[in-house]
Order: C-alpha cells, then sequence, then structure tokens
C-alpha cells in the first residue's frame, strides 16, 4: 500500500472538511490567476492595440474615447475631421511625420466595425493576406479572419452595411452591398474582427443615403464631392471627405515630435491624442482597482494557509493514536513525515487544479457572455507563465502547512499518547 | 534467548518507584506477568518495547539493549521484532480491515502477501469481514483482529497488555487459546501482563507483581 493511498484515503474518510479545505484553496488561487490573466492580457491588449502610433488627429472631444474608438475599436468616434484639414499631414515629404492612416468609422455589419481606410493601413498595423486581394474600388472589402469564420463569410460575397456601430442601434441599412474582396491571415488582435474598406466607399455609402432622405441635417459622414477609388493617401490627398481620424507615426523622438501634438490642439481645430498616455491613464485606472483584488488575493491565500494548517493540526489531533500506532508497528519519521506532507500537497495539487478550471473557465464565459474577447482580447485559453508562479506558491502552502503538524506527530511522547487510551 | 532484563527499575517523577523481577524467555516461550492494578504492569510492558527509558537495568531483546537504541533505530527495531497488541484495539479509521493488516506487514518491512494475511484471518475467524472498516466491527472482533495485526508481521516477540479483561468467560477462553496455539505453531515468544485470574490456568510460566 502507497503512502499516496493512505494519505487520500485519510482525507477521503472527512469529506466535508476535505471540500472545505479544498474550495477555499481554490477560491485564493483562482482569484490571483483571475487578476494575473486578466491583467496581462488586457496590458498586451492597449501595447499590441497602440505600438506604432505615436498621435491622433480627430475632431475636438474625449481624448479617452479617441483612443478608444480609433486605436482598440470599442468606443464611438468623437466626430469628423475633413480631408483638407489634415492634407498637410499626408505628405509624404514630411519632415517629422514617417506614415499617416486615415480612418473613417461609425458602420458595422452584424456587430463588426466597418473601417474605412487606406491601403498603407495594412503593413502598417503588420496584417496580411491569406486570400483574396486587398481593395481596388469602392465597396470591396476586406475581412478580418474572425469575421470570414464566423459569419462564413467568402471571396465574392457580398453583404449590406449598417449605419450604426452595433446592430441593435444600428438605424438603419447602407443601400450599397459590399463584395468580399479579400480575407486577412488571423493577427490574434481585435483586427481579426474588423472588415476594412476604402475611404470612399464610406463617402459614397452616406452621400446616396443623404440624397435619398433628402435631409438637411448633416450626417457625421458629411462630405463636399463625390471622388471615386480612394485606395491610397495619395487618392486622399486629391479628394475632399470627411474622416473619422488620423493616425500618425512620427521619424524618432525628436524635439519637434514631442511638440507636435501641443502645437495642433492649440493651433487647430482638430485634438491630437497621445495614445500611450491615454492608456497609461486607463492602466492606472484599473490599476488600483486590480491591486486591490491582489491583495484581497493575498488575503485569502494566507486564510487558506491556515485553513490547511488547522485542518492537518485537526486531523493530527484526531489520529494522534493511530499515528502513535504506526510508529509502534515501525514507522519512521521520514514515513510520517511524508504522510502529512501528501496530505497536504493533494489538497493544494486538487484545489489548484479546480482553481485553473474556475479562472481559465469563467474567464473564457465571460469572454464569450461580455464579449471581452471581442473588446479587449480577454480569453480563458490564454496561458501565462506567471501561472507557475501561483502553482509553485500553492504546492508551497500545501508543503508548508504539514510541516508543523508532521513534526508534532513524529515527536509525540508514545507511552503518555498509549496510556491515555489503556 | 528473545527477551531478558536485569535489574529493571524506574524512579517516577512523582516521586514513587517500581523495582522489577529478571526476566528470562527464550524462543516460543510464554510468560504471564499477573498482579493486581496499579502494580506496574503496563509500565513494564511499556519498559519491555522500549516506550519508556528505565531509570535502573537493561532490557536486551534478541541480545540487542533496546534502550541503546535512537528513537529511529527503536522505531525500526520494534516493527521488525516486537509485535504489540495494547489493551484497547486501535486502527487506521480510514482503512479496512485486509488494509490494516496489508499496512501492519509493510511497516514490518514484510510484503503485501493476501495468502498469509487471509490465513490469519481465517484462523481467527475473521475472513469474511476482511473488507469492512474496522470501526464497523464488534469489540471482541477488533480484539481479534489486533492479535493477527500483532502475529501477521512475523514477530519474535509478541506483548500483550490485558488481552482478556474486557471479554466475557467465552470470548476469554477463545481468545486467549487461539493467541497461544499462533504463538506456539509460529515459534513467537509471548509476554500477557494481566490482572484477569481466567489466564492463570493457561499459563505454566507466570511472575506475580505486587
Amino acid at each position: 500500500m502507497s503512502l499516496f493511498y493512505l494519505a487520500w484515503k485519510n482525507l477521503s474518510t472527512r469529506p466535508a472538511r476535505f471540500l472545505f479545505v479544498v474550495l477555499l484553496m481554490s477560491v485564493a488561487a483562482s482569484l490571483s490567476l483571475l487578476i494575473l490573466l486578466v491583467n496581462e492580457q488586457f496590458s498586451q491588449h492597449l501595447g499590441k492595440s497602440s505600438e506604432n502610433i505615436d498621435l491622433i488627429l480627430c475632431s475636438k472631444g474625449s481624448p479617452l474615447q479617441s483612443v478608444m474608438c480609433n486605436v482598440m475599436y470599442v468606443d464611438a468616434p468623437t466626430g469628423n475631421i475633413s480631408s483638407d484639414e489634415i492634407k498637410p499631414f499626408l505628405n509624404p515629404k514630411h519632415p517629422v511625420i514617417e506614415s499617416s492612416i486615415p480612418i473613417s468609422s461609425g458602420d458595422s455589419y452584424e456587430d463588426y466595425r466597418i473601417i474605412g481606410t487606406t491601403l498603407e493601413y495594412f503593413p502598417f498595423m503588420q496584417l496580411q493576406l491569406s486570400e483574396g486581394s486587398f481593395f481596388a474600388n469602392d465597396f470591396d472589402a476586406v475581412l478580418g479572419s474572425e469575421v470570414s469564420k464566423l459569419q462564413k463569410l467568402k471571396l465574392g460575397d457580398k453583404f449590406q452595411s449598417n449605419h450604426g456601430l452595433v446592430k441593435e442601434d444600428a438605424s438603419h441599412e447602407h443601400e450599397q452591398q459590399l463584395i468580399v474582396k479579400g480575407i486577412l491571415l488571423p493577427s490574434g488582435t481585435i483586427k481579426d474582427r474588423l472588415i476594412f474598406t476604402n475611404i470612399s466607399s464610406y463617402w459614397s455609402m452616406h452621400h446616396d443615403e443623404k440624397e435619398e432622405e433628402n435631409k438637411e441635417e448633416l450626417d457625421h459622414h458629411e462630405f463636399d464631392g463625390l471622388p471615386q477609388n480612394v485606395n491610397s493617401l495619395e487618392n486622399l490627398r486629391n479628394s475632399s471627405g470627411e474622416i473619422t481620424a488620423l493616425l500618425l507615426k512620427f521619424k524618432g523622438n525628436n524635439i519637434q515630435a514631442l511638440n507636435f501634438g501641443r502645437n495642433i490642439n492649440q493651433n487647430t481645430g482638430l485634438m491630437a491624442v497621445n495614445p500611450a498616455i491615454e492608456i497609461s491613464r486607463l492602466y492606472e485606472l484599473s490599476g488600483s482597482a486590480s491591486e486591490l483584488f491582489n491583495i484581497i488575493g493575498w488575503i485569502l491565500g494566507l486564510l487558506a494557509t491556515f485553513a490547511i494548517i488547522i485542518n492537518l493540526f485537526q486531523a493530527f489531533e484526531e489520529r494522534k493514536i493511530e499515528m502513535a500506532i504506526m510508529r509502534l508497528g515501525g514507522a519512521g519519521k521520514v514515513r510520517l513525515f511524508t504522510l502529512m506532507m501528501l496530505e497536504g500537497l493533494i489538497i493544494s495539487i486538487i484545489g489548484i487544479s479546480v482553481a485553473f478550471l474556475i479562472a481559465h473557465g469563467s474567464l473564457e464565459v465571460a469572454s464569450v457572455y461580455f464579449k471581452l474577447g471581442e473588446k479587449y482580447n480577454v480569453t480563458g485559453k490564454y496561458f501565462s507563465m506567471d501561472e507557475m508562479k501561483i502553482i509553485a506558491g500553492g504546492l508551497l502552502i500545501g508543503a508548508f502547512s504539514a510541516i508543523w503538524p508532521a513534526v508534532k506527530a513524529y515527536r509525540q511522547d508514545l507511552h503518555r499518547v498509549i496510556s491515555s487510551i489503556d | 534467548m528473545i527477551l531478558q532484563t536485569q535489574g529493571l527499575g524506574i524512579d517516577f517523577k512523582n516521586g514513587k518507584s517500581m523495582r522489577f523481577p529478571d526476566l528470562l524467555l527464550v524462543k516460543g516461550e510464554t510468560l504471564l506477568i499477573h498482579g493486581p492494578s496499579g502494580c506496574g504492569k503496563t509500565s513494564l510492558l511499556h519498559l519491555l518495547c522500549g516506550l519508556i527509558t528505565p531509570t535502573l537495568g537493561i532490557v536486551e531483546i534478541l541480545n540487542q539493549n533496546i534502550h541503546n537504541l535512537s528513537k529511529f533505530e527503536l522505531d525500526y527495531f520494534r516493527g521488525q521484532h516486537i509485535g504489540i497488541c495494547l489493551q484497547k484495539p486501535i486502527f487506521i479509521k480510514s482503512l479496512s480491515v485486509l488494509e490494516n493488516l496489508f499496512l501492519a506487514r509493510q511497516l514490518a518491512g514484510k510484503n503485501k502477501d493476501i495468502k498469509i494475511v487471509s490465513s490469519w484471518l481465517e484462523k481467527f475467524n475473521l475472513l469474511s469481514l476482511k473488507n469492512r472498516k474496522t470501526f464497523s466491527l464488534s469489540l471482541g472482533e477488533q480484539q481479534r483482529l489486533m492479535f493477527i495485526r500483532a502475529l501477521v508481521t512475523e514477530p519474535d516477540l509478541i506483548l500483550a497488555d490485558e488481552p482478556t479483561s474486557s471479554l466475557d468467560d467465552v470470548n476469554a477462553e477463545m481468545i486467549a487459546e487461539v493467541l497461544m496455539t499462533s504463538c506456539r505453531d509460529q515459534k513467537t515468544s509471548l509476554v500477557v501482563v494481566s490482572h484477569d485470574s481466567r489466564l492463570k490456568t493457561k499459563f505454566s510460566n507466570q511472575i506475580i507483581l505486587q
């Protein structure tokens, strides 16, 4: 009979207490795991989304909202800016700007955002085609990998876009249909859930509709003409219309670049937003919340340790006569010590395994149910190396909790224990 | 020589002291140490298995002075050579009858031999209860199981404390008979300490403590 079997039998004979300690351990560990997984994925998502982008030019409004809309693709646009206002920044010979990427947003298809942009977007965001081609004409669409997979859209398929960002809020469908021309390779970012078309498709959709409805009120994609096939920055420089934002990347970190944003904010009707600053501000807000959860996790971890120590100690008190019998039968200190240690380890191994299931399972459910995966790339399928630290911590707690009762088990005076029962 | 004591005595902290007669036991021999309650029978038994250290004298088992052994060596020596039957039967609660006996053999460094274990259970009429938990057995059954646990490790010496005092005449007779026959068959020496006068007729070799 192995000591492991004996340890398991000892624990499972007292199921209520065993279950209680395992649950306490798993609640503490799953909280720590959840905090770790959410924090890590969220910060990776923030970092990944904004990498490459030094400045966002958009209409005046909330800077954070502009980052959320134009970098993370989760919030509504702050408003529109005219392409005439941004033309100086589209100059390929600009001394400070290395790349500029226009963004139009506000339309969607089945909850997937449609982004109007130019072909420069794809290499800038390191997105590659898996099949088909990039857009060449108006109403050509390039799909993120998940859109194609989940909506079962393939090359040549047609679909109708909605005005608005979510299906329920969509005020109406646009008349023109978009045609799938290309599908992107998965990037592991939110861009897998976006649909791309050229800037002039956006203008056309809103132009026709405006004419048809003969609205006097201006739509937020208002325009002053109807250029076609605005697929590149060069086309955009030669056309007039409105876009939501212009993403900029500077050439190195020169002083001019640092002052660039301030100058725009002071001297133009545009708003310049530094995504790194906004994201760190956002992270500071969520950071203090996650720190609080971290402390709660530690407190629960400490409680779990005490509970295991008390459990093993009570188990020892109940079984000290059995331990004495084992010693009378020839069980040495190594065997008794190993037995107690195994009991502690079994509790922590089961506790941690349950915690793993709880943390990853609940995160996956939350990711689907609350669309965390869609918005912030937070899923239960993500595994972090730092989880190993929590596993090691849990195992140490299990083993350490066993030390005191194990030492006590071996040190007890056999004569006294046996005389007490005789 | 299985057991030999010389000038054994113990002084307790409360000022009480006890001196015991010398014992000598060869292989397969049995001995009854008889006396009224409080005369030091259990203390003598604990001295013989090394649970307490004597103030005076020596205890030699198989020519080894057991009180010269370290705590660890003594536990191991006890497991290898001595079977102990306490006044009250105690088992590992979480294990079945059979598993308790396997564990006893394992602790004594013996293999898990189902044939040997079953034959002992049969001899003591407990084979049908082998898969039961020990706490579900009657007191008489538990008492018998405790003797099997001592015998199953094939020790050189069995020390039994009041093995029959809580049993009725029929059971006491049966237990004493089976225990003595088993020890004789296995050539195991047996020391019984008891105040139960029913045992007096069973042992030719007796010492009376006052």
